[in-house]
């Protein structure tokens, strides 16, 4: 018999799984950020009562049902950020910069993250620092990863002296779709095809988009805005506040929601960002 | 409801994730669709854990439990995916079969092939087996079947295996593959 080992797609030495690693600790501060952000269960559910919202929510599930957002449709404004959306996945290069806070109801666990992306072509940098607050200690990460010729490098900036370690090859769109699909204008045409009720207001620096939509349709389009998985929460309403230049590229997302805002900016979008190979 | 979080849960949680994050994180690697979904599901797992920390039961048996709910979390999203993509919803649990990893070689493509020719059932068995290194036993708390049931299950799913495998082989040596490499679910 072959042993099933010959399909097993992680490595032993692969670095994801190193629970001291970056990898974990990203995991470890998104968990408690999500968690943070739905209430906490402190006793057990009846039974009958979770069996029948469970069905529930199965049923609506099955039937496609989107508990979704206010009614009033504005097709203009969705075809305007729809727009400014194609325009901005259209730059090769520019900065991109993450940034989320987060508490839990009570205020025990909170944490903040930035991270910044300098891409140009398929080379790109990635700096990020995050910190998560315990009741009883500070969890702080510094990293850099940089993608140079289809080499993935990680440098953990915690350690002063660190230098970069070669991570491996990755395919050479990788980063740079995953950041179209994730943080790019690709998740957000997603997003603006099905909010309903875009709102389009003029200001002197350009155009501000608001929409409502639920944390399904926004992890449909861009996970990494949400950060929920579908589930009962994924129902909750998300505000979505888009901020488009007067040149008609998108400037800023920013998604909130109780204990929860992500904010993603677009900057220097069609400037080169020259990335050094480590 | 809402209450404070007592220091010791704080305490609890970092040790369940230290000892438990290298075997969640590659539980759902090995069976997500994606690096990122698999990043996703283990975010998941592990705020399901902080948020039902007083459901968990204590080390050793923790791990089992994470499983559980990992298994439950990759299942969600493969429906949601399916639902995106516009297929049919079927609530049966989601396996999907393997596909051999880049370089592999021959043999893993042999028994990726063999593999997807099994049902879904006997598939996540062997695979439960075969890469968490669980014992019968365990599967059968992990899939909620009594344990003689999984152990028969188990052991006629590994008779299937080496029947296609065995039949891979021979379409082999005839010149005439049976089947492509790939995931056919």
């Amino acid at each position: 018999m072959t042993s099933l080992e010959l399909l097993d797609p992680t490595r032993a030495d692969d670095p994801r799984f190193d629970p001291d690693g970056h990898h974990a600790e990203r995991v470890r501060s998104a968990a408690l950020a999500r968690a943070a952000s739905t209430p906490r269960r402190t006793a057990p559910r009846p039974r009958g009562r979770t069996a029948v919202a469970g069905l529930v929510t199965a049923c609506a599930v099955a039937a496609g049902v989107v508990v979704a957002v206010t009614a009033t449709d504005a097709p203009d404004a969705r075809a305007s950020l729809v727009a400014a959306a194609e325009r901005t996945d259209g730059f090769e290069s520019g900065r991109v910069v993450l940034t989320e806070r987060f508490h839990d109801p009570d205020g025990r666990v909170r944490g903040h993250d930035r991270s910044e992306v300098r891409f140009d072509g398929t080379d790109l940098e990635l700096v990020t620092r995050s910190v998560v607050e315990l009741p009883d200690r500070k969890i702080e990460r510094r990293v850099t990863v940089r993608q140079f010729d289809g080499v993935a490098y990680e440098r953990d900036d915690t350690r002063p002296s660190a230098g970069f370690r070669r991570v491996g090859r990755v395919a050479p769109t990788s980063f740079h779709s995953q950041l179209a699909r994730y943080a790019g204008g690709e998740g957000l045409l997603r997003l603006a095809r099905a909010a309903d009720d875009v709102v389009e207001q003029a200001g002197p620096n350009g155009t501000t988009f608001r929409a409502t939509a639920t944390v399904a349709e926004i992890e449909a389009a861009a996970p990494t805005s949400a950060g929920v998985l579908p589930g009962p929460a994924s129902r909750r309403p998300v505000a979505l506040r888009v901020d488009v230049t007067g040149d008609g590229r998108v400037r800023r997302v920013v998604t909130e929601q109780p204990g929860l805002r992500r904010e993603i900016e677009y900057l220097d979008l069609g400037v080169a960002q020259p990335i050094e190979r480590p | 409801m809402t209450t404070a979080i007592p220091k010791g849960d704080t305490a609890r949680f970092e040790r369940c994730f230290a000892s438990n994050y290298a075997d969640v994180a590659r539980f759902c690697a090995r069976r997500a669709p994606t690096p990122q979904d698999a990043e996703d599901a283990a975010v998941e797992v592990f705020a399901v854990a902080w948020r039902r920390l007083r459901d968990m039961p204590d080390e050793p048996d923790d791990r089992l439990w994470l499983f559980g709910v990992a298994r439950g979390v990759l299942a969600n999203a493969a429906r949601a995916e399916r639902r995106r993509a516009g297929l049919l919803v079927r609530l049966a649990a989601h396996v999907p079969s393997p596909v051999p990893p880049p370089g592999a070689g021959h043999e893993a493509a042999e028994l990726a092939a063999a593999l997807s020719e099994l049902p879904a059932g006997d598939r996540e068995l062997l695979l439960l087996s075969g890469w968490e290194d669980l014992r019968p036993a365990e599967i059968a708390r992990l899939v909620g079947r009594p344990a003689p049931v999984v152990s028969r299950r188990l052991h006629r799913a590994r008779r299937r295996l080496a029947a296609a495998l065995a039949s891979q082989r021979s379409s082999l040596q005839r010149g005439t593959p049976p089947i492509t490499e790939g995931n056919p679910t």
